[in-house]
């Protein structure tokens, strides 16, 4: 290539093990995920997806094997910038302290801040915006630990909202959600990468992916099967070596539905 | 950021610390129980002596060391993210307790050491206590981290009972034993000074770290993503908060309860966020401590140990909070 490459994340021959097991839980892959679209790491439990985002994300260091952010390796970025740049939106998030909703998503303004600055009432403001942007401003007030898992979820978003990054990274960012407040997230991701956003979200849902996501990697144990644009890679056949049972791909209406055959 | 309501309680708390000042200065035994009249100040000379040179000091030591208990407590239940832990949960104070026995024992009984060996026991009682408690296989991290922190005050427990065993009966072990019971009946100016190079930066940077410290109360790799130094942070603020605890307990003994309670009531009035939370714990702690010293060294013709009227005041209130609570 000439141009400059579009990838706003790659990696290359990425090796990762944990101590206590003794096989890699992730084994040389490489990738790079294009900037401002939406890209769905899915693959069925352990096979590494919570993994690759946190090497992404660069809190776990890989093996071997390199990451690039917007082309420049992703160790060299001061953590500070790394803030702004990257951001995570956890599965569930454990607090025993009964932070405000506000308070809470106000964290995110925290790469903003210098070390023992406050959060000034435009910070305020931003966090107010970004529970608006997800249809949470009513629960402000209220307490964290108070929360329904599904309320706590669309406030880790929220929270990853207001740090405003570059590329969001989202693990199982539907988990605990019904059916209304997975649209909420979707629709949330769709519409940051209109504005120039990359996200990366994981999931084991396939239905989820293919509502969402513009590209699909899907990941059996610690390594890479296939990716592509979404419509490529969720077949049955792809979807059946994965998740080991027969799957069954539908197009209606203009979408793809994925659903397991009855066995027997 | 700052609502008018919460504005209108760190005042009340502001002014709170100096009418309590104001009014601790009159009150003791001199030279009739409970009131010394402010005329007689001004003639008296040996009024004006006792109150100099015993109650001033022990007065703002009584502040410094509840601001300074109240804020270590605040801070190790946000960052390890349990509300049940206090200095004395977690191995700081019964280890500041062994490094002063032993420094009474062995090396010296002057103040400045006895800061020094209770301040690096300390230390090594927390980071035994953190350590032991992520090799505990079962229960979840608040069990796993008050189960250390028993098991490790209990170790330095059973080194303190063989200090004591060891100790000259006549002139080491009352020594020990009333430092153990915790009070500031014997706090001069000397010792203040003496500990103010570790109390003040602890405070100042718990102080400083007010919003900074519920970033570090979060998961790690979330608080890594928001650019957060996590270990290196986190380091920091409980180094500086229990060097500061371990250097005042030299000179206070073990006092008990403050540490646990206070950050509490603290949250409950200025919600979860160390930002109001953190300083609205100081300025209640001080307050507190500084009212159970004076009651303690004023209350009957002798002295209560402070560590007892803490404990206990503490005790109660802690029952009531929790009792109250599961009835929401």
């Amino acid at each position: 290539m000439t141009t400059p490459s579009p990838a706003a994340l790659a990696f290359k021959e990425l090796r990762f093990r944990y101590l206590k097991t003794g096989a890699d839980t992730l084994d040389r892959i490489s990738l790079e995920i294009p900037a401002g679209q939406v890209t769905a790491i899915l693959g069925p439990n352990g096979a590494g997806k919570t993994t690759l985002l946190h090497l992404l994300l660069g809190y776990l260091h890989p093996l071997t094997g390199q990451i690039l952010l917007h082309g420049r390796p992703l160790k060299d970025y001061p953590r500070g910038d790394r803030g702004k740049l990257i951001g995570l939106v956890p599965q569930k998030e454990a607090t025993a302290l009964h932070f405000s909703v506000l308070d809470y998503v106000l964290l995110g303004r925290a790469p903003y801040l210098a070390p023992l600055a406050l959060p000034s009432t435009e910070d305020v403001a931003i966090a107010e915006q970004a529970l608006e942007m997800v249809g949470a401003s009513t629960l402000k007030h209220r307490l964290v630990p108070d929360l329904s898992g599904g309320e706590q979820q669309i406030v880790l978003a929220a929270r990853a909202l207001a740090q405003d990054p570059d590329i969001y990274l989202l693990d199982e960012p539907t988990s605990h959600l019904d059916l209304s407040n997975q649209n909420t997230i979707i629709n949330i991701m769709t519409s940051l990468a209109r504005r120039g956003k990359t996200v990366l979200f994981t999931t084991h849902d396939p239905n989820i992916a293919a509502m969402t996501a513009d590209q699909v990697i899907l990941m059996e144990t610690g390594r890479i099967h296939s990716f592509g644009p979404t419509a490529h890679i969720l077949t049955r056949e792809n979807l059946s070596a994965i998740y080991q049972t027969r799957i069954e791909v539908k197009q209606m209406n203009g979408q793809t539905i994925v659903y397991r055959r009855r066995q027997g | 950021m700052t609502d008018p309501k919460t504005k209108r309680w760190l005042l009340i708390l502001g002014a709170g610390v100096l009418l309590t000042l104001l009014l601790a200065l009159f009150i003791g035994r001199y030279p009739a129980p409970y009131w010394l009249p402010p005329s007689q100040l001004a003639e008296d000379s040996l009024a004006q002596r006792l109150v100099f040179n015993l109650r001033v000091p022990r007065l703002l030591t009584a502040l410094l060391l509840g601001a300074v208990l109240s804020a270590c407590g605040a801070v190790l239940q946000m960052i390890f993210r349990n509300p049940l832990v206090e200095p004395g949960f977690l191995g700081v104070s019964q280890g500041a307790a062994f490094g002063a026995a032993l420094s009474i024992l062995f090396l010296s009984r002057s103040i400045f050491v006895i800061e020094i060996t209770a301040t690096f026991f300390g230390l090594a009682g927390l980071t035994l206590s953190y350590f032991l408690s992520r090799r505990i296989r079962f229960g979840g991290w608040v069990l796993r981290l008050v189960l250390a922190g028993i098991a490790v005050s209990a170790m330095f427990s059973a080194g303190v009972g063989i200090l004591k065993y060891l100790a000259d009966p006549l002139t080491e072990l009352p020594e020990i034993t009333y430092w153990l019971l915790g009070g500031l009946w014997s706090v001069t100016w000397r010792d203040l000074l003496y500990v103010l190079p570790l109390v003040l930066p602890g405070l100042l940077i718990a102080y400083l770290m007010r919003w900074r410290v519920n970033l570090l109360s979060l998961e790690d790799e979330t608080a890594f993503s928001l650019g957060v130094a996590v270990n290196r942070e986190r380091a920091l603020l409980l180094v500086a908060v229990v060097a500061a605890t371990a250097a005042i307990t030299a000179i206070s003994g073990i006092v008990g309860w403050v540490g646990l309670i206070i950050p509490h009531i603290a949250r409950r009035t200025f919600g979860a966020s160390g930002q109001h939370s953190l300083p609205g714990a100081m300025l209640t702690g001080g307050i507190f401590t500084v009212w159970c010293d004076t009651f303690a060294r004023s209350a009957i013709a002798g002295e209560i140990p402070l560590g007892i009227i803490t404990s206990l005041l503490g005790a109660l209130l802690f029952l009531y909070l929790m009792t109250r609570k599961a009835a929401q």
